[in-house]
């Protein structure tokens, strides 16, 4: 590809990438809708919502809150552009990081103890689900000898099978599913974090969080790679559609889990995984000639 | 002496001069003239030598100790003179291992400088680009905690013996910095112990005199480290250069000892675990000493010492490996330890261990990419540390208290507190600014020591949480009494210009990032990138100018545009109950686990400690077996 082609297809994806998310939400409220016999939302009910809430009459807590919760969006955005631009994956993971703080702080600044105790949940989730992101990301990097998402030029779904599996807890907590809903907690704390924003600053938040999920995916999408570029697009499309289909199920098989189980499962199931993926990839399988 | 002689001289002089001055007046009023006279000489002085050799193109300047006129001879006075006065202190406190570690370093540093072993190694000075950024951090971000301890200190009845200790501080640690000659190093090294001991106990409770104490034995037992190795390198290596040291070869077996000993003493300066109690204890100061202590002075020493150490560490897989380890598991541990701090100044004591523990990672593993991480951290780190202590002292000063929980609403109370330690945290914490680069940089070398990065995974996840836990609350809306207070009293001067100069340097360093690299970090590293994106080009690349404008305007234009009008603020969502409660904050460590928590971390390291030293005797256990089966066989 041209360079100037390379550029307009980053910037497709950058936008393509956040509706995707949407359509899939929607995708997912239906399918889940299903499971539990009940019709379910229209699939495009996210896209609804979002543009309802921009048409709201401003309503906010303090000037700080909406700060925040802008931040959070554009952290989220850089990511995803870095990501999509070709760029070095632990960027991407810190800027992300750095928009999941923004997201905390937004939630502490509102005096509500709904907001409050989401915030720190939230905060758990962090520090349950970041060292699992970093250290795949370290394993990636590890394989391929470059952090750089453009230079992956090699199926990573093989060598790293046991890392990829270490990321689906991540997804579940990112897309708020059972049993780590921890945060966004439905029936008792009323979506946590979110609870203090409402119109058009709930969708900045809303949107934030799309992005936080096209980021996860656009890294879970890394592991297939194919030289053919249509092969490689349907691979990825396939490799997300499965986790995300594997989350829900799990969604709807579990309750929640208590906040100590889910930072000690999470963190010593993905450590674990991504350490053995690693002894096998550097000792093992160069052992026995592969 | 040519003029950087000269600025190099002025460098230790003025503060120790300064400091002797104020001893010397009964009147506070001209303690203040000359704390200020000091400081701003003291910068100009730093920058004047940073400005001419970058002029002059010139990387390092080396002194030979007949050219040091008024220093020679003095060294070895000024370092018996030194252990005297803990031996003396010893016998003042009754502390029996006082009194025996110093007799332990009086005693072989006699002999070995009696039988003249040490005579005639020059160069004795030799200042490069790392020591430049440390008197750098040291004179400056120094200076302004003085200033700023001027109103701080305003009700302290002894202010010649506490602005005496202060500036001397700076001095020895200016002069520290510049040697080559292990034992003028040490003399400056036992100088840090001197004045830290004098500024933990300053203000003489029970508490202060303990924590001194504690903090004296163990750094004397670092200082008894120093010169054992010191004892040790001139049997191995034959000398007692810094230079010469650091040029050797491979090195194996017993000759590792030397290091291993020099690393020991580090360890204990940079209060590593398990040695970080001392500086824990520390927190009983006041404090800008607290401030000084962990941004501008003290615990960068052993770091600084490890970096300068790094070719001949690095050489070494065993040593790279256990002194890595050791930096990687105090980053690790003091970074679990700090969630479960509900005292703002034990969770930044905390952080500055492990950000000095990934300083000393970075020495380990000694590639250019790492050491360009280390010193990058060890810049802003220092910066946005002593900006987040000196903010917190304002709050101290204010309240009487460092506790996180009556933070809660402080953005109300105070906006400018507030704002600084948001400040503060964005840039120890958040892309894109300094700590972050190097953040980044340790990850990407972490690649070779993939043990470590599990270390660093976890370690980050957790400073995540301790920093937004904390920033959380100081920005969470307060009670409501809180909120219809009026807005701050006034922040006086001292406080708010020392803050704003933090600020200001914090942000607008990570701005002049590629100017940083090329005239500060670079010279020392030897190789001259062209731009910010050659140093990080072997991994990957990023605009980070662009990235720092965007984030900057979008932060600025939203608060800027923000501006809610009444009837669009609404009040938070309590179920339609009109109750008043109060959220307080989550530690999740309790006391007992955290006892539990730092015995085992303890433990930990004692572990690797003694695998310091047990590894090097093996080798040359399993070599001379080696070689004693090789001579048995025909």
């Amino acid at each position: 590809m041209t360079p100037t082609a390379q550029v307009i297809t980053s910037l497709v994806l950058l936008v393509a990438a956040p509706l995707a998310v949407g359509v899939l939400l929607g995708v997912d409220r239906k399918l889940t809708a299903r499971m539990q016999n009940r019709v379910g939302p229209p699939i495009l009910q996210p896209f609804y919502d979002i543009l309802k809430l921009l048409g709201k009459r401003r309503s906010l807590l303090n000037s700080g809150q909406v700060c925040f919760a802008q931040c959070c969006l554009l952290f989220q955005l850089l990511a995803l552009a870095v990501l999509v631009f070709g760029g070095d994956l632990l960027v991407v993971f810190f800027l992300s990081s750095a928009g999941s703080v923004f997201l905390v702080l937004g939630a502490f600044s509102a005096n509500s103890p709904f907001s409050q105790m989401g915030a720190q949940r939230e905060l758990l989730q962090v520090l349950a689900y970041e060292p699992v992101l970093f250290i795949v990301i370290m394993a990636v990097g590890f394989d391929q000898r470059t952090f750089l998402a453009a230079q992956i030029d090699r199926m990573l779904l093989a060598p790293l099978f046991l890392a990829f599996i270490a990321l689906i807890p991540v997804l579940i907590i990112k897309l708020q599913k059972s049993p780590y809903d921890i945060a966004t907690a439905h029936t008792e704390l009323v979506s946590g974090p979110h609870i203090e924003y409402s119109g058009p600053y709930l969708a900045v938040v809303e949107l934030a969080h799309w992005l936080e999920i096209a980021v996860l995916l656009g890294i879970l999408s890394l592991f297939w790679y194919d030289p053919n570029i249509w092969v490689s697009i349907a691979g990825k499309a396939t490799l997300i559609l499965v986790a995300w289909f594997v989350v829900m199920i799990i969604d709807n098989v579990t309750a929640r889990l208590v906040r100590k189980r889910m930072v000690s499962f999470t963190l010593s199931f993905g450590f674990t995984l991504v350490a053995l993926n690693l002894i096998l990839l550097h000792y093992v399988l160069p052992g026995v000639g592969l | 002496m040519d003029a950087y002689a000269w600025l190099l001289m002025l460098l230790m002089i003025v503060p120790v001069i300064g400091g002797a001055i104020c001893l010397g007046l009964p009147s506070r009023r001209w303690i203040a003239r000359v704390v200020i006279i000091t400081s701003i000489l003291l910068i100009a002085c730093s920058l004047a030598l940073f400005s001419l050799m970058t002029a002059g193109d010139i990387n390092v300047v080396s002194l030979i100790a007949s050219q040091v006129l008024p220093m020679g001879e003095l060294v070895l006075v000024i370092d018996f003179a030194l252990l005297v006065t803990f031996l003396l202190l010893g016998f003042r406190d009754r502390s029996w291992l006082v009194i025996v570690l110093a007799v332990l370093q009086i005693v072989p540093l006699a002999w070995f400088e009696l039988s003249g072993r040490s005579d005639g190694q020059d160069p004795a000075l030799m200042f490069n680009f790392l020591g430049m950024v440390m008197v750098l951090v040291t004179s400056i971000v120094g200076s302004l905690i003085c200033i700023y301890a001027i109103k701080y200190m305003e009700h302290d009845k002894h202010w010649p013996r506490f602005f005496a200790a202060m500036l001397v501080f700076l001095g020895a640690m200016n002069g520290a910095v510049m040697c080559n000659n292990l034992v003028w190093f040490l003399m400056f090294w036992e100088a840090t112990t001197l004045c830290s001991y004098l500024l933990i106990r300053h203000e003489r409770t029970a508490e202060a005199k303990k924590s001194a104490l504690r903090a004296l034995t163990i750094t004397l037992g670092g200082g008894l480290a120093l010169v054992l190795g010191i004892i040790l390198a001139q049997y191995y290596y034959g000398s007692i250069l810094l230079s010469e040291i650091t040029a050797g070869s491979l090195l194996e077996g017993l000759a590792l000892l030397p290091l291993g000993f020099m690393a020991l003493a580090a360890f204990t300066k940079s209060a590593q675990v398990p040695f970080q109690s001392w500086l824990l204890g520390a927190m009983v100061a006041p404090t800008p000493v607290s401030a000084l202590l962990h941004s501008a002075t003290m615990v960068n020493l052993g770091a600084y010492f490890l970096l300068r150490l790094s070719p001949a560490i690095s050489s070494v897989a065993e040593l790279q490996w256990i002194v890595g380890l050791v930096g990687a598991f105090s980053f690790l541990a003091t970074s679990i330890l700090a969630i479960g701090q509900s005292s703002s100044k034990r969770v930044l004591a905390y952080s500055t261990i492990g950000n000095l523990g990934l300083i000393i990672l970075c020495a380990a593993i000694g590639t250019t990419e790492a050491l360009f991480a280390g010193m990058v951290l060890l810049l802003f780190h220092a910066i946005s540390k002593a900006l987040l202590f000196l903010t917190v002292g304002v709050f101290k000063h204010q309240l009487g208290k460092d506790d996180i929980e009556p933070m809660l609403g402080l953005r109300d109370t105070s906006p400018f507190v507030s704002f600084a330690l948001l400040v503060g945290v964005m840039t120890i914490l958040l892309p894109p600014f300094g700590v972050f680069v190097s953040k980044w940089m340790i990850s990407e070398v972490a690649l070779d020591f993939l043990p470590i990065a599990f270390m660093l995974a976890l370690g980050f996840g957790a400073s995540v949480v301790f920093y937004a836990k904390w920033l959380g609350r100081a920005y969470a809306a307060g009670p409501i009494e809180n909120r219809r207070a009026p807005l701050s009293e006034r922040i006086d001067g001292h406080f708010k210009w020392t803050l704003m100069a933090l600020i200001a340097g914090a942000v607008a360093l990570a701005f002049l990032m590629q100017q940083v690299i090329v005239y500060l970090i670079s010279p020392y590293l030897g190789a001259v990138p062209n731009d910010l994106f050659q140093v990080i080009g072997a991994y990957g690349t990023l605009p980070m100018l662009g990235l720092l404008l965007v984030v900057s305007i979008t932060v600025v234009a939203v608060t800027l545009v923000v501006k809610p009008k009444a009837e669009s603020l609404s009040s938070a969502y309590t179920c339609g109950e009109p109750f008043v409660f109060e959220v307080s904050g989550s530690y999740y460590i309790d006391e007992r686990n955290d006892r539990r928590l730092t015995s085992a971390f303890n433990y930990c390291a004692i572990a690797l400690l003694a695998a310091l030293f047990a590894i090097p005797m093996l080798i040359d256990l399993t070599t001379i077996t080696i070689y004693a089966i090789q001579g048995a066989l025909p």
